[in-house]
């Protein structure tokens, strides 16, 4: 296309006047703030809370952890086996005591305002029990294995595939021999997670969130929520 | 972030007071670094004082030295006709750092006094014996590419502390023979630029030689002959807005076809801005040639240990040493 | 939960009119912002926890944002960007890492670009804000306001309103004199979609049509 072809974004005036609306920019009166704790270990388990300094904090309205924790009643009513949850299992919020990944929530502050929420968060002291983590990609290369599915599928795109003539480079007279690496790329969009849930009667949540497919997440939630 | 008291004096004798009075009191001044700190919980002030009230921002030149205000922007004094004749090296320093919006917030005194960005100073879940002394040093063993390689014993690093300092000013000032002008209770001092950080040893959580009470109210600059023949030479991850790996400050004064003076400094490197006394000594009264620069970086290098990570700064410093001092002769 | 327990800052004051809703939304005093997830990390035993009660009395703090005055009764832990966000309801500045890192915030403050969220409020006593809302005129948009569409400076739109403002500094600054010399000094505005080409493009075009920025 042209200059003169080229569509304008549709939301384009609204998002250069600063109009536009991203999701913790929805405003109801009589919000709580919540704010994440959030581990800071890779793998291990928690073996003490001190949450009541957090609970007594100004403001602070609930301190929410996988002590006290209400059970999310369209969870699976299966019990998980003791101990740490199967490689492959869904990740269940504030539900055990265990560490499955750095920065994995383990409590949830709730308060007035967002100052006196994340003011009580800092207060609040976790210790764990550190078990050795597994992170580094190339030092773990070795005990990499590729998925059954992939392998049995005939078309599967992560697959192995040859074009050309590979036996090429035998005969070729001049050959660079070279390992190539490319740094970790993070997937990381300037807006920060935020959500804004509203309670409009007992049956009806109306859920203001930053995701990438709305009616997935809302059949998600309708789900967890039953 | 806990609350705190907030004090807006318009006389400086009122804001030391003010903070020496309470043991849990902070100056503020652009509040660049410290905001960040206090939003992560690594510095909790019982009372901050706002000293961009006090008149500390003048910037004039007089009687053979440039006098610059603590509390004048960094963006301003990059910009002020005197410092770009006078001092253009500090122009340069202050240019390279932070960003446009940064640099119309952090004032000279601030960037001074502005923290290490050591990840594990900022991570209050690991070790690290500047913010909590005695807990030990994390980045020894651990992620270390960013940190010092001059100032530190390797056998009692742990002890200590592997972070350096982050300002790119503070290597010019330290470069350019800068003196302090520090006020406290009992009034006036004046110091060497050089004087005002420190060494780790076995008290990193000091970063410089200020008492708590102290303000620094300003910095002056003698006149010297470098006149243009000044570079900053600053590598990093990313062409702009990044701190320095390695830096250089670097200036001669060549008169004759010999070298006069010179004046060599390094950001990145240390705990403190690293002047380089040894090297700028060998070039005295030598022609300006770049196999002289090399021994002159070779000679600078001779105290430098790495932690791994850090290794390739070995071979990144001396060689930015040398790209600095051919910048400032000119010569490329 | 007693909802009339939650209590923002009070507006003190006010010169100008504001519409029914903006008036109605600051004489109610009431959180704005949702369930903010904002990760904080464990404080542990090695971190600085303390007990203090972090319960303080608002301060007052008066400024002049978008041309009109405020007097505010605010915690004095309130930073430019939540006062303007949260009690002003100008959410067209955005908080982005809210650590002085990506640009999302930049506003002007007394004429200067400058980081809103590494700014506490109580330290603009008397300055003059100008937000992205304040650049439209008479229901146009600012030309680079304009060519931001034109070139498509922008996807989420997210990092949009803070590479204005600093755009329109860059070019007041005279330093959008050529690509190189917009890139440097637009370099404290982070773009993670990546249109920074584009964002170069529409401030050449600004500055060399001469416009009023």
């Amino acid at each position: 296309m042209t200059d003169k072809e080229s569509l304008d974004r549709v939301d384009g005036p609204e998002k250069v006047a600063g109009t536009a609306t991203y999701s913790a920019e929805y405003r109801f009166k009589n919000l709580a703030h919540a704010v994440l704790v959030t581990s800071t270990i890779a793998k291990g388990e928690i073996t003490s809370m001190e949450t009541r300094k957090a609970e007594r904090a100004p403001g602070v309205l609930t301190v929410l952890t996988h002590l006290n924790a209400p059970e999310i009643p369209g969870n699976p009513k299966a019990v998980q086996p003791a101990g740490r949850a199967a490689v492959g299992t869904a990740f269940r919020l504030f539900h055990d005591r265990y560490i499955y990944f750095d920065g994995q929530p383990v409590a949830l502050v709730v308060a007035e305002t967002a100052e006196k929420a994340k003011y009580a968060a800092s207060l609040i002291q976790v210790t764990y029990q550190t078990e050795k983590h597994a992170t580094d990609f190339e030092a773990n290369s070795r005990h990499a294995a590729l998925p059954v599915n992939i392998q049995r599928s005939q078309n599967s795109p992560f697959k192995d595939y040859e074009r050309g003539n590979p036996g090429a480079v035998v005969q070729a007279e001049v050959k660079i021999e070279a390992t190539y690496t490319i740094p970790t790329q993070h997937h990381q969009p300037l807006e920060p997670h935020a959500t804004i849930a509203v309670w409009e009667g007992d049956d009806k949540l109306t859920v203001y969130d930053k995701n990438q497919v709305s009616n997935l997440h809302r059949e998600t939630s309708r789900r967890h929520l039953n | 972030m806990k609350a705190f008291q907030y004090l807006r004096p318009s006389k400086v004798q009122d804001a030391i007071r003010a903070v020496g009075s309470d043991p849990g009191a902070r100056f503020i001044a652009g509040g660049t670094n410290l905001i960040d700190l206090m939003k992560r919980g690594i510095v909790s002030p019982d009372k901050l004082v706002d000293i961009n009230h006090l008149p500390l921002k003048k910037i004039s030149y007089q009687s053979g030295r440039l006098k610059i205000g603590a509390l004048a922007l960094n963006s301003e004094v990059a910009a002020h006709p005197a410092v770009l004749q006078k001092q253009p090296l500090l122009a340069q320093a202050l240019h390279s750092g932070a960003s446009g919006q940064l640099r119309n917030m952090a004032t000279m005194g601030g960037n001074a006094l502005q923290r290490t960005r050591c990840p594990y100073f900022y991570d209050t879940a690991f070790p690290c014996n500047k913010r909590k002394p005695g807990s030990g040093c994390a980045a020894v063993e651990g992620i270390n590419r960013m940190h010092s390689i001059f100032g530190v014993e390797k056998a009692n690093a742990t002890q200590s502390c592997i972070a350096v300092h982050p300002s790119d000013m503070s290597v010019a000032l330290a470069a350019l023979d800068a003196e302090v002008i520090i006020q406290g209770q009992g009034g006036e001092r004046r110091i060497a630029f050089t004087d005002l950080h420190r060494l780790p040893g076995n008290q990193p959580e000091l970063d410089t030689t200020l008492e708590r009470n102290e303000l620094i109210t300003g910095f002056e600059i003698p006149d010297n002959d470098f006149g243009m023949h000044a570079h900053y030479l600053k590598v990093r991850d990313r062409a702009s807005f990044a701190f320095a790996i390695v830096s250089v400050a670097a200036a001669l004064d060549v008169k004759e076809g010999k070298i006069n003076a010179a004046r060599l400094a390094m950001g990145g490197v240390a705990h403190k801005p690293w002047r380089l006394f040894e090297a700028e000594r060998h070039l005295l009264g030598k022609p300006v040639s770049e196999a002289l620069f090399r021994q002159a970086a070779a000679l600078g290098m001779r105290d430098a240990v790495s932690f791994g990570q850090n290794d390739y700064k070995l071979r990144m410093a001396p060689n930015a040493v040398v790209q600095a001092l051919l910048h400032a002769a000119a010569i490329e | 939960m007693n909802n009339e327990r939650i209590v923002r800052g009070e507006e003190l004051e006010n010169e100008a009119d504001f519409s029914e809703e903006r008036r109605f939304f600051l004489k109610q005093s009431v959180a704005m912002a949702g369930l903010s997830f904002l990760p904080v990390p464990f404080v542990t035993a090695a971190g600085g926890g303390d007990s203090s009660p972090g319960n303080p009395e608002p301060v007052k703090v008066t400024l002049t944002v978008n041309g009109t005055r405020h007097r505010l009764a605010i915690d004095v832990r309130t930073t430019l960007l939540d006062l303007l966000r949260e009690q002003l309801a100008l959410t067209g500045t955005k908080k982005g890492c809210d650590f002085g890192q990506c640009g999302a915030c930049t506003v002007h403050v007394d004429g200067q670009r400058t980081l809103a969220c590494l700014s506490f409020a109580i330290m603009q006593q008397s300055k003059k804000v100008h937000t992205i809302e304040s650049l439209a005129k008479n229901g146009s948009l600012h030309p680079l306001q304009q060519a931001f569409i034109k070139h498509d400076g922008f996807q989420c739109g997210y990092c949009t309103p803070g590479q204005i403002m600093s755009g329109v500094s860059c070019i007041r600054e005279k330093k959008a004199g050529s690509a190189e010399e917009i890139q440097e000094y637009m370099s404290g505005n982070l773009c993670r979609c990546g249109a920074y080409p584009n964002i170069v493009n529409a401030i050449m075009e600004v500055k060399n049509s001469g416009s009023q920025v």
